[in-house]
């Protein structure tokens, strides 16, 4: 058996070319920097991360509606990773150190169940992109109990990409697209970023040679002239997606406009619950009403860096009084952030 | 956030419409809710609780194979791009 690393990497040196390539993925940001990948390739071959770490992308102003929650007397359910995202002025984690009712969960059906079993409110705070909206999706069409609801961050990928292109910030000239987005959602809604832009893509998987293989193709795509969406991922990804998975979507969720943290309001990007779900969608159960949001903390610059515009080592913060054991910004938050895996494996 | 792991699907329980599911020796449950047609012995990914890909034996087990099968075809695609541009 050939060296496959060896071998993708003499490829990829063959055809390289000037190339700005964007990942829009955690687990491949934390691929490419646990194994070292930019620095196995040529130095005109750039890969930038993007808006990939869902938890990252929640604005401060969601985390404050989370707070209000709190206020009313709820049990706050989520995932463990959203609890030290920075609000305006408090986070999940400051709250529960201050005695309120915040329960770390492995997925929504585990928050459903402690509504079932106990009698107070329960409210999962749902962050994720289409690869988690599913989960959510199939909670409420089980009909869960009158005591639980849902406080939806929901994002999807394709427009926020969209609004990378046309913003001209960014310049990017290809695209590593998300796996397990993918295994929901297909290859098709990613389609038009290589016919309406000229885009090259590769959907990747998350193994180093997965990383490796989509540079490869996504040089061939450039090579020869061709931008389309090439499918490395294909032992997990099948074009249409996960059909029941999209159903299950598009019956529960419409789409809004809204902003992500590092980003303005990015026209229908969010996934908010259909009105005829609204008995389990907390922002109307509880009228919550946040204000004056205040996005990033002093000197951090989370948004640039979920822009792709800006590496952790340019932010005045980055391993100083920001760090894992005292986070700042959203990205050195989660295991998925930016700067979080940029602090474990850069030097 | 999106990880997903895959895992050997080990027990069913249909009435739920739940599994069990081997991580190398880790069991974990998973819904089935966004998948059909599951059966024990398959190889599923697991997200958060709920099966999303059913996997075949040889994706699961991410073999060196997969990518030199993949650049075999990709070789043979470069090779019958040239001969069209050849002719053009």
């Amino acid at each position: 058996m050939k060296n496959m690393s060896k071998e993708l990497i003499k490829r990829i040196e063959k055809i390289a070319t000037p190339i700005k390539i964007m990942h829009v993925c955690g687990s491949h940001e934390h691929t490419i920097m646990e194994n070292g990948i930019r620095t196995l390739l040529p130095k005109e071959v750039e890969i930038v991360a993007g808006p990939g770490c869902p938890v990252c992308c929640v604005p401060s102003r969601e985390i404050d509606e989370s707070l209000e929650l709190i206020e009313k007397g709820v049990t706050i359910t989520t995932f463990g990773d959203m609890l030290r995202v920075p609000g305006s002025k408090s986070s999940l984690a400051n709250a529960k150190a201050e005695g309120a009712d915040v329960r770390v969960v492995y997925g929504i059906n585990k928050a459903v169940e402690i509504a079932e079993k106990e009698d107070n409110e329960v409210v999962f705070i749902a962050a994720g992109f289409e690869t988690t909206a599913p989960t959510t999706a199939s909670e409420i069409l089980s009909n869960p109990p009158e005591n639980f609801s849902v406080l939806s961050c929901h994002r999807i990928i394709p427009p926020a990409i969209d609004f990378l292109i046309n913003s001209g910030e960014t310049n990017l000239d290809a695209l590593i697209e998300p796996g397990h987005v993918c295994t929901i959602i297909g290859t098709k809604p990613f389609e038009y970023f290589s016919t309406e832009y000229g885009i090259p893509q590769s959907v990747a998987g998350f193994n180093p040679l997965d990383i490796l293989m989509s540079i490869y193709m996504i040089l061939r795509q450039v090579k020869q002239g061709t931008p389309k969406i090439d499918n490395e991922y294909a032992r997990a990804v099948k074009d249409e997606g996960n059909i029941i998975a999209q159903k299950a979507i598009n019956n529960v969720f419409k789409v809004e406009s809204r902003e992500w943290r590092g980003f303005p309001k990015i026209p229908n990007s969010v996934l908010e619950l259909k009105k005829e779900f609204s008995n389990w969608n907390a922002r109307e159960k509880y009228d919550i009403e946040v204000k004056d949001v205040k996005e990033a903390p002093k000197g951090c610059i989370c948004g640039p860096i979920l822009r792709g515009t800006a590496r952790p080592e340019n932010c005045s913060l980055f391993r100083k009084e920001c760090n894992p054991l005292h986070p700042i910004g959203a990205c050195m938050v989660s295991k998925e952030g930016t700067c979080n895996i940029a602090h474990r494996y850069s030097i | 956030m999106c990880i997903a792991a895959p895992a050997k699907v080990s027990q069913i329980d249909r009435e739920k419409n739940k599994v069990v599911a081997d991580f190398g020796g880790v069991k974990q449950e998973a819904k089935l809710n966004l998948l059909q047609d599951i059966k024990i012995g398959d190889y599923i990914l697991i997200h958060a609780g709920y099966a999303i890909e059913k996997l075949s034996e040889e994706a699961a087990k991410e073999s060196l194979e997969a990518w030199d099968e993949l650049l075999a075809v990709l070789d043979e695609e470069d090779k019958e791009f040239a001969k069209m541009n050849s002719q053009d």
